[in-house]
């Protein structure tokens, strides 16, 4: 039995309120059985299985909570960004063409990694930027000397 | 996790465990845990045939119990392990946490 009682509580006729609730393994099986269902465990790993699974079904249940909760509060997170991204648009007195500001155009990082390569892509995309910017200063100032070159020759051959 | 104890009885493997089915089995045919210490001469046996029957449930009648129980040394301690395996899926479902039980209901006595 999972609780004990003492042979006088029994024989008082089960009258006595401090007598302890008696319940058998079997009941007690009968009472957690739907919970480890809810959470995944088949009929057959209950009876059948390693007794000991259901510590591992517990402890699976509560991570996938905090998942979820996680999930969910990020979620909210994204949702409080549109709001506020959109937020120019509630103002009453807002001007006409007041336009909202624009969502995100990348999820969160959610791990270091992902942090350090969208720096990287970063800095890789101001360097491209700045190399294309320069290429086009060259071919200008390239393009000005080759003008002034040929200017100065003609002047030459025409004298 | 738990493992089965195999006993060897003449060039046959038998798996000893209880899960929850087996004490289920076991207590619908009137088997109570408590009554070892009051009554071993009775309930040692039936605790003993009682562990075979999840993983050779479809031979039990087969098993040469008797036997293979006279076969076997360290009784006192197979007897103490066996207990402990019994009362194991009980205790599995009723574990504190681990944590200790942060953010849980706390209870104490007044007497």
């Amino acid at each position: 039995m999972v609780s004990e009682a003492s042979e006088s509580d029994s024989k008082r006729g089960g009258e006595d309120c401090s007598t302890p609730f008696k319940k058998s393994y079997r009941d007690v099986f009968n009472e957690c059985f739907p919970f480890y269902l809810a959470i995944g465990m088949t009929s057959e790993q209950y009876w059948d299985g390693d007794p000991s699974l259901v510590r591992a079904y517990r402890k699976a249940d509560e991570i996938r909570k905090n998942r979820m909760n996680e999930q969910m509060w990020l979620q909210g997170m994204y949702i409080y960004e549109a709001l506020c991204d959109a937020s120019p648009l509630y103002h009453d007195l807002a001007k006409r063409g007041t336009k909202a500001r624009p969502y995100s155009d990348k999820p969160y990082c959610l791990t270091p990694e992902q942090k350090e390569k969208r720096e990287e892509n970063h800095e890789k995309e101001v360097y491209d930027k700045g190399k294309a910017h320069m290429m086009q200063m060259m071919g200008i100032i390239n393009a000005r000397f080759a003008k002034q070159a040929e200017k100065g020759d003609n002047n030459g051959n025409g004298s | 996790m738990s493992k089965p104890i195999t006993i060897t009885y003449e060039d046959k493997k038998y798996e000893l465990e209880f899960t929850r089915a087996a004490v289920e089995n076991m207590e619908r045919n009137g088997f109570d845990i408590e009554e070892v210490r009051k009554h071993p001469v009775i309930t040692i046996p039936a605790l003993f045939r009682g562990a075979f029957f999840a993983h050779q449930r479809f031979n039990l009648d087969k098993i040469p119990y008797n036997e293979i129980w006279s076969a076997l040394p360290n009784k006192g301690e197979l007897i103490a392990k066996l207990i402990e395996m019994y009362t194991e899926p009980i205790a599995a479902l009723t574990d504190e946490p681990e944590d200790g039980g942060k953010g849980n209901a706390n209870w104490t006595a007044e007497w």
